[in-house]
């Protein structure tokens, strides 16, 4: 080999490497913050793969990385133990310690922020003497799952534990009063949080009204954009419950602000202020409105559509209940004139009809003859279905009486003997005191006695009332008839479309069959939709809030009144 | 400080110590001498098997006991060069490095900040030091069989225990060297990350006091004329309270005061908070002995279990006769001359929420043990998890002090523990006491701690109160803190030596890391080993780690199952065995959890440990000796 | 009658058999063998390679456990350390720290040997001069080239001035000037009063150097004698004369025929390579510049 095959060789290899640099620099080239890099790092884009993206990269963390040799789930493994150990021995600070050297192995692995930021809050502090050292351990846990969050910036669960945290952590427990207190006057989270907001653009901020409620809301919102922007990650929570969460905090906060006021003043005392609480609420009811009106996702399979689930929404029972009954209007609509002008008129002819239908003729004399209502026959037209449940009324006591006259008088007593004698065993002081409890045993007594024979009644009114065997069978059969009658009362006194459309004939039947095919779907919609609602709105509508109240606050009271009112 | 296997007086424990160690290494030294007569009578005929024998004891014997420290510590001096060539001091390098990386991730706003500062140096130097103690004492001798220098040493008239000795001084030295340097520079590091300054600014930090003269002068020196608050500095604030002599104090937090200098210029207050002062301290405890008083005053043993899965602590119920008892020894003028200061971590336990502004309410008692004659010395509110300090006056003053006494008085029943304490009995008489002339007895106290709220109770286990004697140098008790290490390090070389004595490098590198382990999880092992943890014997607990069944099913009753079974107990003998001769490494973490926590390491613990050490030093280095001088070096 | 203090090693029924890790026999490296050192002489330990030299020696020194037979060394077993005292052993590799330098390592040995420092010092300096390392005794032995490190192991063999020293293979590797000092030094023990066993397979050097010679073959002693009497040709005659003129040469050569012997051989004998190596050298370290040939020297 001669010198100069040996240069222009050395010349050849490095244009080689050169020209393969320019590719490789279009691969490999790492995503920056102004720009996507190259093809391999937005390929890592798209699938959610770089470090960049997650969050924030660590050199410690990664020192530590390093540092296990690649056995970093053992090491995981080993200090999870370690602070299980800790725990047992209530050394909170190094289960803390512990935690963080965990995080800084697996940033990635949610389940650990999410757990230890719980079990701080609510183990740790639970087990502190002094409330300010409780709070300082819900705080604690709550900084620790937000860290998680600068780490896991794309994890809805982790907003989610931040938020519920500090919101129902800090107020609903034992010591919510003195929590919120804290939190309010907590400079140290105020400062920490401004410094972290000043760090990263798009975390949820402190408000400026420093509301726990408000800013848990504020981590609920950050949880749904980024469970929009994924597409996934709560796990198989039902997106109602998901999505319920932020507007109730705001009905919260309006409750507290009438509480508590709507922020302090120099003095650190509360200050309350009619058109904060009144604003609170309207803000209140447009969230729980816009909520109410979002569709989405139930984790129940759509069966008719394999592999998808039934969307719903809460006001979706109000829309398919309105549209049930606009279907159920015209069907009375088509309804034959005869029956009556108005709809209301019709209906009440129905029930008529059902009845003249149902009941033989002595049971129809005997309605006539009721005692309550002398009865015309050509005056059927008046107050038809009032008439016809007043009469279904007597007409059942007629029957319960006939009944009673029908069996044996001592089964009745026989019925009742045992709960009757409850009362005879109280002592004649007792019977004569006024307890709630003798009082509500009398009452039941005379209750009691209401069912018993006129004729027996005097009888029962001596303890231990010997009736013949024979007697105490008769009465048995006579409730049974009752329940048989009430609850044919109730279908009696319904009428549902097929019943309306029973009135109709050929092609306007037809029409109301199919009217109530699509009753029947919406009604589907209807009670899938209801169940929601009934269980959302338990908690704002029947939970009673008993509060201490200023008489400032009162004034934002009627407030939430309307709203309330406005929700139902 | 939490203290589960209390360490007891060196004098008491070294007797059965000393007796068990005899047993122990006896019943070896008996069953080697049995294999090796068996050996040799294989070889070489019984005939010639006994006087072989004997001559081999003399020869170890006297290779034992003769042998010349002089060569020793050549071999010594040799084992510290060549590690020092080996560029030991790359570890020192890390090590710097580590602390550098520390500072990101360690969190001084804590509130024992001076804890998690001192353990993490203790640990990453734990880890380090022991590392670099395996890594030189398992090389090294198989090094020198590899390269054959080991002829030329076998071929001078040393012998195998100085050859094995001198390893292990040598390295045990370059240990200690690297080992001291890594201490100075901890004690730098944590010093470092635990000064702060606060800021403190007159008019708005600090206030007058409401109500106070203008003039100071005209008030006593102590009382407080101004109080506040610094700034934030670590995570925490500091109240300032300011005396009418001109000076200020900072109140403790966070387990540390910082000093305050107060300069008047012209109309201008300036406050110059200094150094962070006590964040590390060195604490003296005296330690008494616990018993408790049950509901119907009977002496017992331990208290209320709570339900606490950690049965370290035992309870006591509030509002009654249960109360928690510490009797004292040599309590004498001398060391207390003011009285006693009292320290304590006891825990509360509320079944119902009670008042939740305020903590639980406890009161504290000293009682002569003899006359029983008792005095209600202190009344305080309750800090679980922290350290409250309480001070018993000498002079127990009733009208100061508002303590109540209760007056002597015996009750019928002997048998129960007599005489009956409850606050009904306690009244004001009127006179003083003093302290070492009506409670003390023989140099005896007992100290007396009770619940006063309802329904709630006190948690407390004999470690949990202490009378704080005087405190011991904080510098000299950090470097203390390292003797466990050393001690640890010690061990370590000796195994490592040992193992090279007859494996080769990586494979008696592996087997000392290995001892390294088990020695630190030594009652995880005997526990495996005697089949006594949960999950079985090791190839049952891989076999249900293989199949996930979990920890506390049977396994289901094939053949296989008891095959492995069988086979577990048959291993867990020798297991057992080898359980037995392992050090308990964990113990030794006695000396950095001291120093941590703010205690000063007791001789006595040093003592026991360190004959402990040396306990299995010795052994180690007589089998080791007896390895490589029955060993061919040639091959 | 030789006295038994004059033996210095002896061995009796020597074996060693090396097994493999299940115990069977693997190499029969040492047969029964069966031999004697007396004091003051320079014995030589000869063969191929593979016959056992090298494990005779490690037997002989304690490095290796005899399978069965005895060996005993200055009157005591060979595995019995105090033997060493009055021992040199000399390696065929060098076997010394190579982090120290000449100085240290010569110093680590001493103290082995329990030597006092101050004679300690003297005698290291004087093994130093007299190995000739005196330019190189501060570097690190890693640094010396194969004579150098020769030349300390040397030293290290001799610090505590032993009666009995072993060579294993002392010439083999040196170059020819090394070889004549190592020969010359081996012979200056002698004349100190030192027993020499040496083994190699050089035969030159052992011819030229040693008293006694053991051959051994596959395990086996072989032969064993003085080597003059084992070199020596009964049957021949040799006479070397300086000066001598071609007449007399004649009837030399006639004395022979009469006498019914056969001349062989009657010319100018060689001198050997070796020799002449050495004059080369020494001429050219006496003149430097190119080496005049024949006749032309100053």
């Amino acid at each position: 080999m001669t010198q100069q095959k040996l240069f222009y060789r050395k010349v050849f290899y490095i244009a080689m490497i050169a020209v393969l640099v320019f590719p490789l620099y279009m691969l490999g080239n790492p995503a920056r913050r102004d720009g996507a890099g190259g093809l391999l790092a937005q390929r890592r884009d798209e699938l959610n793969l770089s470090e960049a993206n997650l969050g924030e990269i660590d050199p410690a963390g990664s020192a530590m990385k390093l540092a296990t040799f690649g056995m970093r789930g053992v090491a995981v493994s080993l200090l999870w133990n370690r602070s299980l150990e800790y725990e047992k021995r209530s050394d909170w600070d190094a289960v803390v310690a512990t935690a963080n050297q965990i995080t800084m192995l697996e940033p990635h692995f949610i389940t650990i922020w999410d757990f230890v930021g719980w079990k701080l809050a609510y183990n740790a502090s639970a087990q502190f003497d002094d409330y300010r050292e409780r709070y300082r351990w819900v705080i604690r846990g709550f900084e620790f799952v937000q860290e998680g969050t600068t780490y896991n910036q794309e994890s809805p669960k982790l907003y989610v534990r931040a938020g519920w945290t500090i919101s129902q952590k800090i107020g609903i427990a034992d010591e919510k009063k003195q929590y919120r207190r804290l939190f309010r006057e907590d400079e140290e989270l105020e400062k920490n949080q401004r410094e972290r907001e000043a760090r990263y653009v798009n975390i949820p901020k402190l408000p400026s009204a420093k509301d726990n409620w408000l800013f848990g809301c504020a981590f609920y919102k950050a949880a749904e954009t980024w469970f929009e922007k994924r597409g996934e990650g709560i796990g198989n929570e039902t997106r109602l419950l998901f999505y319920g969460r932020a507007p109730l905090n705001r009905i919260r906060y309006a409750e507290w602000m009438e509480i508590d006021g709507c922020g302090l003043n120099k003095e650190n005392a509360p200050v309350f202020d009619e058109e904060n609480c009144a604003n609170a609420w309207l803000q209140a009811q447009k969230d729980w409105e816009d909520y109410s009106n979002r569709v989405v996702d139930t984790t129940i399979e759509d069966k008719t559509n394999p592999g998808t689930y039934r969307r719903t929404s809460l006001n979706l029972q109000k829309e398919k209940r309105a549209e049930m009954d606009r279907l159920e209007e015209e069907i009375i609509a088509a309804l034959p004139a005869n029956l009556g002008e108005t709809a209301q008129e019709k209906r009440e002819a129905i029930v008529w009809e059902r009845w003249h239908t149902i009941l033989n003729d002595e049971q129809r004399a005997a309605m006539y003859n009721s005692v309550l209502y002398p009865y015309d026959e050509n005056d059927y037209n008046l107050g038809r279905v009032g008439f016809g449940a007043r009469a279904v009324r007597k007409y059942l006591d007629a029957e319960v009486a006939r009944a009673k006259e029908a069996e044996e008088k001592g089964e009745k007593v026989e019925l009742w003997t045992g709960p009757i004698d409850e009362y005879w065993k109280l002592s004649d002081e007792e019977k004569k005191g006024t307890s709630p409890w003798i009082n509500w045993q009398s009452d039941l007594f005379e209750l009691r006695m209401s069912f018993v024979d006129e004729d027996l009644r005097e009888l029962a009114r001596t303890p231990r009332l010997l009736v013949p065997q024979e007697d105490t069978k008769r009465y048995g059969g006579a409730f049974a008839r009752l329940d048989e009658w009430q609850g044919r009362a109730s279908s009696l006194l319904a009428v549902t479309p097929d019943v309306l459309a029973s009135y109709l004939e050929g092609n306007a039947q037809a029409e109301a069959m199919d009217k109530i095919a699509q009753i029947e779907e919406l009604r589907k919609e209807e009670s899938f939709s209801r169940m929601f609602r009934d269980i959302m709105g338990a908690d704002f509508h029947e939970r009673e809030v008993v509060f201490e109240q200023t008489p400032e606050a009162r004034g934002a009271r009627k407030y939430r009144q309307e709203a309330r009112d406005r929700f139902n | 400080m939490i203290i589960e296997n209390p360490i007891p007086p060196y004098l008491e424990w070294i007797g059965m110590a000393a007796l068990n160690w005899l047993i122990s290494v006896g019943a070896l030294a008996a069953l080697f001498s049995l294999i090796a007569l068996v050996f040799l009578t294989i070889r070489k005929g019984p005939k010639q098997a006994v006087p072989a024998f004997v001559g081999g004891v003399r020869g170890a014997l006297e290779d034992l006991f003769k042998f010349s420290w002089r060569r020793a510590f050549a071999i010594a001096s040799l084992a510290i060069r060549e590690s020092i060539r080996k560029k030991v001091v790359v570890v020192c390098v890390v090590f710097l490095a580590l602390l550098m990386f520390a500072g990101w991730f360690l969190d001084p706003s804590g509130k024992d900040p001076a804890r998690l500062c001192a353990s993490f140096v203790y640990q990453s130097t734990t880890y380090l030091v022991l590392l670099l103690a395996i890594f030189l004492s398992a090389l090294s001798l198989p090094a020198d069989f590899k390269t054959k220098t080991i002829y030329t040493i076998v071929t001078k008239p040393v012998r195998s225990s100085e050859i094995v000795l001198g390893r292990i001084i040598g390295l045990a030295t370059v240990g200690t060297a690297i080992l001291a340097l890594m201490a100075v520079c901890s004690y730098f590091f944590v010093s470092n990350t635990l000064n702060h300054k606060h800021v403190l600014v007159d008019g708005e930090d600090v206030k007058a006091v409401e109500g106070v003269a203008e003039d100071w002068s005209t008030l006593a020196p102590e009382t407080v004329v101004a109080s506040g608050e610094t700034r934030l500095a670590n995570g925490h604030k500091h109240k300032v309270e300011v005396f009418a002599d001109g000076t200020a104090r900072v109140v403790e937090e966070n387990k540390h005061a910082h000093t305050i200098e107060r300069i008047v210029e012209d109309d201008k207050t300036l406050y110059k908070v200094g150094s962070a002062v006590g964040a590390l301290q060195a604490k003296t405890p005296v330690y008494g002995k616990i018993k408790f008083r049950g509901e119907n005053g009977f002496e017992k043993e331990r208290g209320i279990n709570v339900g606490e899965e950690w049965e370290y602590r035992s309870y006591v119920a509030g509002s009654t006769e249960e109360a928690v008892i510490w009797t004292f020894d040599n309590i004498t003028p001398e060391r207390f001359p003011e009285g006693l200061p009292v320290e304590m971590t006891i825990s509360a336990f509320r079944t119902h929420m009670g008042n939740i502004e305020k903590t639980v309410m406890g009161a504290l008692y000293v009682r002569n043990p003899k006359t029983g004659l008792t005095a209600e010395t202190n009344v305080f509110n309750s800090e679980k998890y922290a350290t409250k300090a309480l001070f018993v006056e000498r002079e127990i003053d009733q009208e100061k002090n508002k303590v109540r006494v209760r007056t002597l008085k015996k009750t019928g029943d002997e048998s129960t523990f007599d005489p009956v304490l409850t606050t009904a009995d306690l009244k004001q008489t009127g006179e003083k006491y003093d302290l070492f002339e009506d409670f003390v007895v023989d140099g005896k106290l007992e100290i007396w701690l009770q619940c006063l709220d309802s329904q709630q109770y006190f948690g407390a286990a004999e470690p949990d109160l202490y009378l704080r004697a005087q405190d011991a140098n904080v510098f000299a008790n950090f470097f203390k803190g390292y003797l466990g290490l050393w001690q640890q390090m010690v061990i370590l070389i000796s195994f490592g030596v040992l193992f090279s004595a007859f494996l080769s490098g990586p494979v008696a590198m592996a087997a000392t890391f290995g001892i390294l382990i088990a020695g630190f999880s030594k009652n995880f092992f005997v526990e495996i080993a005697r089949l006594e943890a949960l999950g079985g014997g090791p190839i049952e607990s891989f076999n249900r780690l293989v199949t996930h069944e979990n920890m506390m099913s049977d396994l289901s009753n094939t053949f296989a199952t008891q095959l492995i079974k069988a086979f577990d107990a048959v291993s867990g003998v020798f297991l057992s065995v080898i359980g037995l001769a392992l050090p308990s490494f964990s113990d030794y973490n006695f000396y950095a959890d001291c120093v941590a926590n703010g205690y000063d390491v007791p001789w006595n613990a040093v003592a026991v440990h360190m004959t402990t050490t040396a306990s299995f030093a010795i052994p180690l280095f007589v089998v080791g000796y007896a390895i490589l001088r029955n060993r061919e070096v040639a091959k | 009658m030789e006295s038994v203090s004059d033996v210095v090693v002896e061995t009796k029924n020597l074996t060693k058999t090396y097994r493999d890790f299940w115990g069977r026999q693997k190499v029969r490296a040492l047969k029964a063998l069966d031999l004697q050192v007396k004091r003051g002489e320079i014995f030589g330990l000869l063969g191929p390679n593979g016959s056992g030299k090298t494990t005779t020696i490690k037997l002989l020194l304690g490095l290796l456990f005899p399978t069965s037979g005895e060996v005993n060394i200055l009157g005591r077993p060979a595995s019995d350390v105090a033997k060493n005292e009055r021992l040199g052993y000399l390696p065929e590799e060098s076997y010394l720290y190579r982090f120290l330098n000449a100085e240290e390592t010569l110093d680590f040995y001493g103290r082995l040997f329990n030597i006092p420092a101050a004679v300690r010092k003297q005698r290291v300096a004087q093994l130093i001069q007299m190995v000739g390392l005196e330019s190189a005794k501060k570097r690190q032995l890693r640094e010396y080239s194969k004579g150098m490190t020769r030349r300390i192991g040397l030293a290290q063999a001799l610090i505590n001035d032993p009666d009995l020293i072993l060579l294993d293979e002392p010439t083999s590797g040196l170059d020819p000037i090394g070889t004549r000092n190592m020969k010359n030094l081996i012979l200056q023990l002698k004349e100190q009063g030192k027993t020499v066993i040496m083994s190699s397979h050089l035969l030159g050097d052992v011819q030229d150097v040693c008293d006694r010679v053991g051959v051994l073959y596959q395990g086996e002693l072989k032969e064993l004698g003085r080597v003059e009497d084992l070199l020596k040709i009964v049957e021949q005659t040799e006479i070397r004369v300086d000066g001598l003129s071609d007449e007399a040469k004649r009837k030399i050569e006639k004395i022979v025929e009469e006498d019914k012997a056969n001349l062989i051989f009657c010319g100018n004998p060689t001198t050997s390579l070796e020799d002449l190596f050495h004059d080369i050298i020494a001429e050219s370290e006496a003149h430097p510049g190119k080496r005049v040939r024949g006749g032309e020297k100053a």
